[in-house]
This record gives structure tokens, C-alpha cells and sequence, in this order.
């Protein structure tokens, strides 16, 4: 045995493997030693003996196995844990957990989290010798589980699948259990803090005016005590949630004020002063605290949705920022065409404003038909332009608003304002009052995904005004909440006419029966028990909302990806409602791909199914995002155009043949091959005042066409 | 980690609403344990009749009755006296928690406490019988 055994070895071919698993144990005050190959680790060994070894399974020359057949025979006991790109079968897992002795084995990519968390069961980090007072901040806020609460969702995830892997063994989906249970508590724990903070300058409040009172009335031993019970109540709590610097203060004064002796006057003054100074300086340090949790909250505001510039670079930057402000909308921007596609890439934004002088691809519009091939969703657009632009190229070009001629903070911030209401249209709404925001984040961030709009409201009081702007198909609702409580709230909601049909689902803590009964009474739909799982807001959000709704997932035909026909048919009611009511123009189209029964058997099968399939996505593609577009029989497809006429409608049609023409598509027959779209129109109110006639009509016209040709 | 019983049913006795809370947490987000709680040493008698629970974690410092009294008056109810108590306190000296063992208590949980550990810290005191 050589020297002292305090660091880790790690051995890993693959820097960027080495350097996280270094990054995260040096993170935990674990020592660390990075080798790139057996050869190196036995070097390194020999100098000084590890206290655990991460071995990587395959390397050059020597693996990993090898390594660690080695390294036992030369009756080295320290720990190993293997990290495996595979999992291996049971009999090679027993082999190595059994004659090996490998204490655990890792399957590759690592979840950080769990990789830390297995780690530390087998050797305690250097930290934990003094958990309190580890590694913490200015404040004494001691930061527990060192990953944003992105991470932390995203660890979720890749243990959620690792369980649904059908060759885990059951020891490692006991053990990956245990960890996501443990996650999902510090999360919980991380909220409670939250709301604990917000408790904490009342309770450092409440502390300073007992001594103070204390301190006036030395001799006033009630008082005394009084002060000593609010320290000692200040350091448990305080401490418990993590500030363990404010914990500390609490304890010293509590310390002191055990020695300060109510009959006598000798050295009195010294112990006053020493409290006094504790309570001021652990004043400050509550006032950082909770300026950061302000700030932190303030940040976290949901923006109503994100939005990409791409205009020249330095022009109207200001405007932008002001009206993004303005419009609570979060902003990228972008100098080219090019650069916007490449970020589009990466993240996608809810919304983009495109300059048509940077436009540069090839084609009309053609950038904002790559940015929705990008986000594979019909996202809104606002087109900025000094030259005059038809209507049917706005529409068609997929643009909700133009600006045309000079951008300002006022028109740029009601066009994304309009942005976000048409990218908002017939999604499915769910309004979240709680008072904590990072549940509300939570929500959002587990719903908007599966194409759910998410609003989040802080006041219960304001309620109604948001119901009458927001609309919500469904209300998720805390029970405990500043002014109101969720129960009355709901009670309140039951009993007007206008919103008692909206399904409630409340956010409880209570998960007894009591909880529950009264979740009921209240005129609840559901209930869920904080701390509130990924999966289970989901489904069950899901499942109330097809109850009102029609299922988001059957909405979409498989082939075309556009609304099927029962979809369109309910969506364009409340559009049409909405232009009669404004007395408003609405254009209905039927577009019909020409001789589609017959494509199959001119050129092979599936020929007429991948017509649909390239209509459907050039349909997506193009137009606005509050159009709505639908597959009404096999080879015919529906558009409505609010707000627009027939004439527009005409010329948009004749866009749509521009890029029709330049499709090709194979055939059996060797030639790749083309087809003709035929199109027909019907105006409301002219034609037909509800979808079935604006449909009748525009079928009629499409015959008469084609009995004509 | 083995322990003599199996604990299905804790009661938590804390007159600090944000300890009540982050205690539960952590025990009935890291074990399958059900955590009942009381905010006084006088709601703890009433619930623990009630519930019978395999183990009570008591807060010593508690307005009116505290929480050694609190466990005096547990031992004096025949049904309740075999219950494991462990105290929580902010206060943990050497002398006190003699005392506290003295009287009949498992063990002592000092506060302030790390959540994420409460289960294990209490299976520890446990398991020592």
C-alpha cells in the first residue's frame, strides 16, 4: 500500500468524457486524476493509490475489463465503477459486479445527477464532512443540487427512458428509482424554499424587534426569553432551508443572549453590542437574499412568446428591445437570411419578423417557408418592407401583419402582440394560477411542448378579467394562495355562466381525503398532489382537455399533417362567428390535386398518397398562421382565409401553382412525373354563411370547372 | 439499511408551519412512510390516538406544552406508551440529551437539519435501538 488514498481516477479515451466527469466530481470537492489509458492509470496508481476508479469499458490497447482483472489480482481493493456505452448481458453484469468486484456499472451517455448521486454512496465527497457549511455562497446560502432546474428536468427524462429499456436489470431500475425520487424531492424542497424566502425578512423582522425590546428592558426577564425563543425558532428554520449563514446569526445571538444576566450590570454592554452587531450584519445578509430571489423571480416572468428578428444588422435595434418590452415577448436577433435558419436550427422561436430586404434566397419568401420547415410548425410572421407588396403574396407568404415603411417600437409591438394571438389560435389554453412561479414555469414548460398554450397567473383576484382575455379550455389551480384560496376561487368560477364549464384541476399539497373532498365541494374537476410529476400533468391535462376538446394528436391527418376534415369543420366555426360579427370578409378555397384516383395506377403505388403528403406540407408552409388549412377527401383540400376575399384568394392561387410547378415527383415508370391543381373559392357571407355551404360551394365550382375542361 | 420495525405511519410535532413542511418533504418524498402532522404537544395526543403511529418526532421547544411534557403525558396513555419518540431541536447539549434519553426518547435530530437526510438520520437513530 503506498501513499494516501483521497483522489479519484479516472480513465476515459475520450476527452470530453474525461473532463465532464472531472468537472463534476471536482464540483463535489472530490479529488481528481484524469488518464487517457490503462497503461497511464497503473502508472498513476503506483505513485499513490486511488480511493475509486471510473474506468471507461472499451480503451486502447488494454480495456477497461482487463484493467480491472489487473488491478484485482494485484489484491487492490479500493472501488471501480465501469462506464458502458451498452449494457451487457447478466451474465457478463454478474461477472464483473461478483468476481470483479466493480461496484457499480454506468451505462453511457451519464445523467450528471445520477452520476454524482451513485458516486457519493460509494465514497462520501470531502463536502459532506461538514454539510451545512459547504460550499456556500456570500449569503450563506448553500446551493444543494448543483444543476439548473433545466437539468434537472432533463435528468428526469433520461432515467424516465432508461426504466422503459426492457434489458435494464432490475437492481439498476431499483436503484434508478430510488434516484428519480430523490430528484423530484429536491425539487420540491428547491420550491419550498422559494416560498420560504419570501417568509424570511418577517422573520429576521420579527427577531430584531424582540431584542430590541430585550435590549430596552435588560432587566425584563419575560422579554428576554421572548427573544431568545425567536433566535432559537430563526436558526432551526432558517438554517433547515439551506441559509445557514442567516441560521448562524440567529444562533449567535441566541448564544448570546443566554449570557446576559437580567440581575447583574458587569460586561453587559459588551454582550449587547456583540448582538447588535449580529443582528445588523445578518440584516444585510437577509436583504441580499431576498433582493436576489426578486430579481431572480422578476427574470423568470413568462414571456407571452419568443420571436426572431431577422433584420440588417444595427437597424431599429432599439425599436425591437422596446417593443419585445412592450409586448413581454422574448427576442433574438439575427443579421442574414442564412443566420436565421442556422438558429432556427437550434431552438426554436414562436414567432419570427422578417425584413424582405435581407431575403435573399431564391424564390418568394422562401426564407420564411425554410424557418417553418425548421420549426416543423405553422409559426407566425410579421414582414418588414419599404416596397409595395400585394395582399395575396402577404398571405401567401405565411406574414399575420406587414409592416411597410418605417419600423417603430409601436408597430413592431403590436405586431408581435398580433403574433402571439394568431400562434395562440386554436391551440389548446390552460390558465395557471399559482402563486409560486417556478410551478408556473414548471407548467409551461411541460405543456407548451405538446403544443399547449400555457398562461400563468400570479393574482387570483384579477381571475376574471384574464378569463374574458385569455379564454382557457382548462385551469390549473392552486389551493393556497395570497387574497384568495383556490377553492374560492373555484367557487367563484362555477357560479358564472360563462366560465362554470371550464374543467379545474386543483394543485394540492393536501393529498388526504379531507384535501380532496373539499377540492370537490368546490366544484373541482381533478386534483393533483404537489409536488406535481412531469408525466402525470400531462396526461391527466391531456385527458380533461379532449373532454372539451377534440383530441390535439387526431386533429392532424397522418398523411398531409393538415386538419382532417371533422377538425377544420369544428375550427373554422368560431372563425367564421368572428367575421360575421365584424362584418368581415372570410375567402374559402378547395384545392384538388387533378386525376388523383389515377396517379396509383400510372405511377406506382403510394404515387397519390405522396402527392398528398407534399400538398399537405406546401400548405403548412405557406399561408398565415391563423389560416386554416384541411383535408376534405382523398385528393382535396380545403383553405379559409379570414378576413379576405375571394380576389385576393384568386391570385394566392395562383402563387400556390408557381411552387406547385416546381415539383417532381418519382414514378415507376422511370420519368419523375407532375400533376395540375385545380382550385375553386367561396366567399362569406355570399356563398354560404357556415362551413358545410362555404364547402358545398366551392365542391360545385370545382365540377363545373372540370366538366368545362 | 435494516431497521427492528417497519414504520408505515409517522406523526411530526412542530409548532413551525415551514419545519412541518420540509420535514414531510423530505420523509414522504424519500420513503414510503405517511407523515401526520401537529403544530402542538396537545394536537399530538389527539392524533396519536387516533393514528397510532409507528414513530413520533417531536419538537422540544413548543409553546404551552413542549415537547419533553408532550412525551411525559404520551407514556401516561397505556396505548401510546411503546411509541418511539425521537426529539428535534435546535438546542442539542451534551447533558440535554441525556436527559432526553433518560426519559424515554430514541435519539435527537438537531436542528437545523438537512431534509434530503432526515429519513437516513432517523433509520440511524433507529437502528441503534
Amino acid at each position: 500500500m503506498t501513499e494516501q488514498d483521497t483522489y479519484i481516477l479516472v480513465i476515459d479515451d475520450d476527452k470530453n468524457f474525461r473532463d465532464l466527469v472531472g468537472d463534476l466530481l471536482k464540483s463535489r470537492g472530490y479529488e481528481v486524476v484524469l488518464t487517457r489509458s490503462a497503461k497511464e492509470a497503473t502508472a498513476t496508481m503506483e505513485a499513490k493509490r486511488p480511493a475509486l476508479a471510473v474506468v471507461d469499458y472499451r480503451l486502447p490497447e488494454t480495456d477497461g475489463m482487463s484493467w480491472i482483472s489487473t488491478v484485482r489480482e494485484q489484491n487492490h481493493n479500493f472501488p471501480i465503477v465501469l462506464c458502458t456505452g451498452n449494457w451487457c448481458d447478466q451474465k457478463t453484469f454478474n461477472w464483473l459486479r461478483n468476481i470483479l468486484r466493480v461496484s457499480l456499472v454506468i451505462q453511457k451517455p451519464i445523467v450528471p445527477e445520477l452520476f454524482l448521486h451513485s458516486l457519493e454512496n460509494i465514497i462520501p465527497p470531502p463536502a459532506k464532512k461538514s454539510p451545512a457549511r459547504a460550499s456556500e455562497d456570500a449569503t450563506g446560502f448553500k446551493p444543494q443540487p448543483i444543476l439548473d432546474a433545466a437539468q434537472v428536468e432533463e435528468s428526469l427524462e433520461q432515467i424516465e427512458k432508461m426504466l422503459t429499456d426492457e434489458d435494464i436489470f432490475p437492481e439498476e431500475a431499483e436503484r434508478l428509482k430510488k434516484l428519480k425520487r430523490r430528484i423530484e424531492t429536491q425539487n420540491a424542497i428547491k420550491k419550498a424554499r422559494e416560498s420560504f424566502v419570501k417568509e424570511l425578512p418577517e422573520s429576521w423582522k420579527v427577531l430584531t424587534s424582540a431584542v430590541q425590546k430585550a435590549r430596552e428592558n435588560p432587566r425584563n426577564l419575560l422579554l428576554l426569553q421572548d427573544a431568545m425563543a425567536v433566535a432559537h425558532k430563526v436558526k432551526g428554520t432558517a438554517g433547515s432551508y439551506g441559509f445557514t449563514k442567516v441560521g448562524q446569526f440567529a444562533e449567535r445571538i441566541e448564544d448570546f443572549l443566554i449570557t446576559v444576566d437580567p440581575h447583574s450590570d458587569t460586561h453587559q454592554e459588551v454582550v449587547w453590542a456583540e448582538i447588535i452587531r449580529c443582528v445588523t450584519e445578518g440584516t444585510q445578509v437577509v436583504e441580499e437574499i431576498s433582493k436576489a430571489e426578486s430579481t431572480s423571480a422578476e427574470s423568470r416572468k413568462l414571456p407571452a412568446m419568443s420571436c426572431l428578428a431577422v433584420v440588417p444588422e444595427g437597424e431599429y435595434p432599439t425599436e425591437l428591445k422596446g417593443a419585445a418590452a412592450d409586448a413581454n415577448c422574448e427576442l433574438d436577433l439575427v443579421g442574414s437570411s442564412v443566420g436565421a435558419i442556422v438558429k432556427f436550427g437550434k431552438t426554436t422561436f414562436d414567432s419570427a419578423i422578417i425584413d424582405l430586404s435581407l431575403d435573399m434566397t431564391s424564390g418568394r419568401f422562401q426564407l420564411a417557408r425554410e424557418l417553418r420547415q425548421a420549426a416543423r410548425k405553422i409559426i407566425p410572421f410579421c414582414f418588414v418592407s419599404s416596397n409595395e407588396i400585394s395582399q395575396a403574396d402577404i398571405v401567401y407568404g405565411g406574414a399575420s401583419v406587414l409592416i411597410s415603411g418605417d419600423a417603430t417600437r409601436g408597430n413592431l409591438s403590436e405586431a408581435m402582440q398580433i403574433m402571439t394571438i394568431a400562434g395562440q389560435m386554436r391551440k389548446p389554453r390552460v390558465l395557471c394560477v399559482d402563486d409560486d412561479p417556478l410551478l408556473s414555469s414548471f407548467v409551461e414548460s411541460v405543456l407548451s411542448p405538446a403544443g399547449i398554450t400555457v398562461r400563468s397567473l400570479n393574482e387570483p383576484i384579477v381571475i376574471l378579467d384574464v378569463m374574458h382575455e385569455f379564454q382557457p379550455d382548462l385551469i390549473l389551480l392552486d389551493v393556497i394562495m395570497p387574497g384568495l384560496t383556490g377553492y374560492e376561487v373555484c367557487r367563484l368560477l362555477k357560479s358564472h355562466e360563462d366560465w362554470k364549464h371550464v374543467p379545474v384541476i386543483f394543485l394540492t399539497s393536501k393529498s388526504d381525503s379531507e384535501g380532496k373532498r373539499a377540492a370537490f365541494t368546490a366544484g373541482g374537476t381533478d386534483f393533483l398532489s404537489k409536488p406535481v410529476l412531469m408525466d402525470e400533468l400531462l396526461s391527466r391535462v391531456k385527458a380533461h382537455l379532449s373532454k372539451t376538446l377534440s383530441e390535439v394528436s387526431t386533429r392532424i391527418d397522418p398523411q398531409s399533417k393538415v386538419l382532417t376534415a371533422g377538425a377544420l369543420a369544428a375550427e373554422s366555426e368560431p372563425l367564421i362567428n368572428i367575421c360575421s360579427q365584424q362584418s368581415q370578409s372570410l375567402a374559402a378555397g378547395v384545392i384538388s390535386i387533378v386525376d388523383y384516383d389515377q396517379l396509383d395506377t400510372l405511377h406506382g403505388a403510394f404515387s397519390a398518397e405522396h402527392t398528398v403528403g407534399k400538398l399537405g406540407k406546401l400548405l403548412n408552409e405557406r399561408l398565415r398562421a391563423e389560416d386554416l388549412r384541411g383535408r376534405i377527401a382523398e385528393g382535396e383540400f380545403m383553405i379559409i382565409l379570414p378576413g379576405e376575399t375571394i380576389e385576393v384568394l384568386g391570385n394566392i392561387f395562383e402563387l400556390f401553382k408557381d411552387d406547385w410547378n416546381k415539383m417532381w415527383f418519382p414514378s415507376v415508370r422511370g420519368r419523375e412525373f407532375q400533376t395540375d391543381l385545380a382550385f375553386s373559392t367561396a366567399e362569406f357571407p355570399l356563398e354560404g354563411d357556415n362551413f358545410e355551404k362555404l364547402k358545398d360551394y366551392a365542391l360545385r365550382g370545382l365540377k363545373q370547372r372540370s366538366a368545362m375542361s | 439499511m435494516t431497521t427492528a420495525m417497519e414504520i408505515k405511519q409517522v406523526l411530526l410535532v412542530d409548532d413551525d408551519s415551514n419545519i412541518r413542511i420540509l420535514a414531510q418533504m423530505g420523509l414522504e418524498g424519500l420513503t414510503d412512510w405517511k407523515v401526520e402532522l401537529a403544530s402542538s404537544g396537545a394536537e399530538a395526543l389527539s392524533k396519536a390516538t387516533e393514528t397510532k403511529p409507528d414513530l413520533i418526532i417531536l419538537d422540544v421547544m413548543m409553546p404551552g406544552m413542549d415537547g419533553p411534557t408532550t412525551l411525559g403525558e404520551l407514556r401516561k396513555v397505556e396505548t401510546l406508551n411503546d411509541i418511539p419518540v425521537i426529539f428535534m431541536t435546535a438546542k442539542a447539549q451534551t447533558h440535554e440529551v441525556e436527559l432526553y434519553q433518560k426519559m424515554g426518547a430514541k435519539g435527537i435530530i438537531t436542528k437545523p437539519f438537512d431534509p434530503m437526510s432526515l429519513p437516513d438520520d432517523i433509520q440511524g437513530i433507529l437502528s441503534k435501538g
